[in-house]
């Protein structure tokens, strides 16, 4: 038997039906559930549960509790108040009873007696409140006290796991772009501004959010460190004219002769392929292009071994290891670049005529359209 | 017609800027792209007929293709043999402002997205295709085939490619791609934001949605177990596509009529895909490149082996879809045909405001800009 049911059924025995009844009807919705936990949030905890508190002193309470210390002066005024306006209803009621005649009058000095004793516990319920409330004020002063210094300690714990954590996270960035920076600079020889353009596009976005923290500084400083020295240790590799952007990235070993002799056989394969493989509809212009084919050429010297690969397998020589792309026709080549510096157009075409005047055609470099 | 010539460097790609009408970039190899490094060329289309070169970045590897930044007008991607995609900058000099470096073999087409501006993709002889933020280092997706996708070649006739009937194949397997699908081309669909088509060396023309948990949609075998080249999409029939091969046709499609890839239902006796809605041929060689034209939804243009670039009308639409005899009959749907190159034509794109206006490029270390209609 519950004494929280309202059902007057339940004095008597529970039964299976009140029960089956309250838990149908249990209103278990999410607004009944806020109300409910909006209702406890309200309820203070008393200290003596016995003690029926004033509800006016109640809200003075907590409008003490969250206005400040100014309402301390004002909540005894108003205690003040509230007893000063008690006296006037006494000093009539003792008038009152003087009226009377004598049987009265000791009913009157009983009732008297009796507002006095009334008065007086009223007084000591006064003073009992006050003690109860100052007491309640100093526990909520002990409260929110207690309740900065979790705040402050919490703060200070997660400020300094948050540097624990950017101190991790920029040692690990930088690790990376680190050896991102060590690959791209390997011994075999990567062009150092190629290198550095992306390097410190990777460090920007691995050092983005670095901190000031001086165990970063002192982590970043030795990378960097490390990273000279190896610059250092493979500096005559490592070459910034811009002639040799030519320079392969990746590790190669020397092309092999099986591997050149393959080379071979396959472009002997593309060749025979390609002029067989003319259809028999096919314009005679472009037989003549196909026979006229540079590429074609190219294959067919290939497969006769007149031109191969280099041992760095990137680009093709000849038999006297020269570059097959240096045969590009170049009309200027007799005339010295310093010749024509200081003149404008005009003058540097009067002067390459007059050098080499009929010899020079624009047909050496262009090609018919 | 205008020309220029890039000694020392043969052509792989040319496009137009999307932002200025009389700017090219052109991606180039050294020795035809076999061994060396790369070139890329940034030209200017002057008045008066001139094209003058106004910045140009050497590269490590040779670089197989070359689009423009829809974000940026400025900036422009190349991929490279070497695996890697760079963002330049034509406003700097000599180097990449970005390095996407991913892919473990040569990255052979880029696309910037024409819808999300944000994304742009690549597809690699790895048999992988990416998709990439210019703002990222790393990739967004990867997309990658996991279905076997061996299929045997049917027998070539005698005086074609190889007389031994052999598929020449211009890939060697690698340990992490057995089925040597090596991707050569991706594109994003000028459609929709989420879609991208890809070809393959196994002949394969797929479908991806990029939203999907299984992005791969459709895959269907496009001309008969031959390398398929180069594909595209219309510009005006969202579900219409082209692509090209090594068998020397171009063949059209609409993706509407092929099966999905969950709900394939090809009868038992059909071993070689679905049906093209029109089949091009007049190429005497492979074909490099296709490109539908940004002004017309019937034009496209190609780029061949052959030395030819040519110009097409497809002449079949909705009403005559089941009247391909009278399509596929040769040389109908020959428009123009630009035979100025002295060697393969590898690349070709149109211009965006001068209508009927195209430039290609090729293995003669040349670039043309010609009227095509």
């Amino acid at each position: 038997m519950s004494f929280l049911q309202t059902d007057p059924a339940s004095c008597a025995g529970n039964s299976a039906i009140n029960k089956f009844n309250s838990r149908a009807n249990m209103d278990s919705s999410i607004n009944h559930q806020l109300q409910s936990n909006g209702r406890q949030q309200l309820q203070r905890p008393d200290f003596n549960k016995l003690h029926r508190i004033d509800a006016g002193l109640q809200n003075e309470f907590r409008d003490f509790g969250t206005q400040g210390s100014f309402q301390e002066y004002r909540q005894p005024s108003q205690m003040q108040q509230g007893s000063l306006q008690q006296l006037p209803q006494r000093g009539w009621v003792n008038d009152f009873q003087k009226m009377t005649i004598s049987e009265s009058q000791d009913q009157r000095m009983n009732q008297m007696d009796q507002q006095r004793d009334q008065h007086d516990q009223h007084n000591q319920m006064d003073q009992h409140n006050r003690q109860i409330y100052q007491h309640n004020q100093q526990m909520n002063q002990a409260n929110q006290r207690s309740q900065q210094a979790n705040v402050q300690q919490w703060s200070m714990e997660f400020n300094s796991l948050e540097q624990r954590q950017v101190r991790a996270q920029n040692s690990d960035s930088f690790q990376t772009a680190a050896t991102k920076i060590k690959a791209e600079v390997s011994p075999v020889g990567f062009t150092r501004s190629y290198g550095y353009s992306n390097a410190p596009y990777t460090l920007q976005s691995g050092l983005q959010d670095s901190s000031t923290d001086s165990e970063a500084k002192i982590d970043f400083d030795s990378a960097f460190n490390n990273i000279e020295k190896q610059l250092s240790e493979h500096g005559n590799n490592i070459r910034v004219n811009n002639s040799e952007m030519n320079v392969k990235e990746k590790t190669m070993g020397p092309i092999g002769e099986v591997d050149k002799i393959k080379f071979a056989q396959l472009a002997q394969s593309v060749f025979n392929t390609m002029n067989s493989a003319s259809p028999k509809n096919a314009s005679n212009e472009m037989n003549e292009k196909f026979k006229q084919s540079k590429f074609m050429n190219l294959m067919d010297r290939i497969s006769k071994r007149e031109v191969e690969i280099n041992d760095k397998k990137d680009k093709f020589v000849d038999s006297q290891g020269h570059d097959i792309r240096d045969d590009l026709p170049d009309p200027l080549k007799d005339l010295r670049d310093t010749d024509l510096r200081d003149l404008g157009p005009y003058d540097s075409a009067k002067a390459v005529h007059e050098k080499l005047g009929k010899d020079l055609s624009s047909t050496a470099w262009e090609t018919t359209f | 017609m205008f020309a220029f010539k890039t000694p020392g460097y043969n052509g792989y790609s040319v496009k137009y800027s999307p932002f200025y009408e009389n700017k090219l970039a052109v991606a180039t190899a050294a020795n035809y792209g076999l061994v060396g490094n790369g070139k890329l060329w940034i030209l200017t289309i002057h008045d008066n007929g001139q094209i003058t070169a106004d910045a140009s970045f050497d590269t490590q590897d040779g670089l197989f293709d070359v689009t423009w930044s829809e974000l940026h007008e400025n900036h422009v991607l190349t991929s490279s043999g070497d695996g890697s995609v760079s963002l330049f900058d034509t406003t700097l000099s000599k180097f990449p402002i970005a390095k996407f470096q991913e892919h473990s073999r040569e990255v052979f087409s880029v696309c910037w997205n024409l819808v999300d501006k944000t994304l742009f993709c690549s597809s690699s002889w790895d048999g992988t295709v990416k998709v990439w933020n210019p703002s990222r280092g790393q990739s967004l997706m990867t997309l990658t085939s996991a279905k076997d996708l061996s299929t045997t070649a049917e027998k070539l006739e005698s005086g074609t490619l190889s007389g031994s009937g052999r598929v020449p194949l211009s890939t060697k397997p690698t340990t992490g791609n057995p089925n040597n699908d090596c991707v050569y081309q991706a594109t994003f669909s000028p459609h929709n934001a989420s879609m991208i088509l890809s070809v393959n060396s196994a002949s394969h023309c797929q479908l991806w949605d990029i939203r999907q948990p299984n992005p791969l949609t459709l895959d269907f075998i496009s001309h008969n177990g031959l390398e398929t080249l180069a594909c595209d999409y219309n510009k005006y029939r969202s579900s219409v596509i082209a692509t090209a091969s090594v068998d020397k046709s171009i063949k059209i499609w609409d993706l509407r009529m092929i099966p999905n890839i969950n709900h394939q239902f090809l009868p038992l006796g059909n071993k070689i895909g679905p049906s093209p809605l029109n089949k091009l041929v007049g190429h005497d060689f492979a074909v490099r490149k296709v490109i539908w034209s940004p002004h017309s939804s019937d034009a496209l243009m190609s780029c061949s082996y052959d030395m030819t670039c040519k110009i097409w009308k497809d002449f079949t639409d909705d009403k005559a879809k089941f009247l391909n005899t009278a399509n596929l009959q040769r040389g109908q749907a020959l428009v123009n045909s630009f035979d100025k190159h002295r060697e393969f034509v590898m690349g070709c794109d149109w211009s965006l405001w001068g209508s009927g206006f195209a430039a290609s490029t090729g293995w003669d270390e040349m670039v043309y800009v010609w009227k095509a209609m």
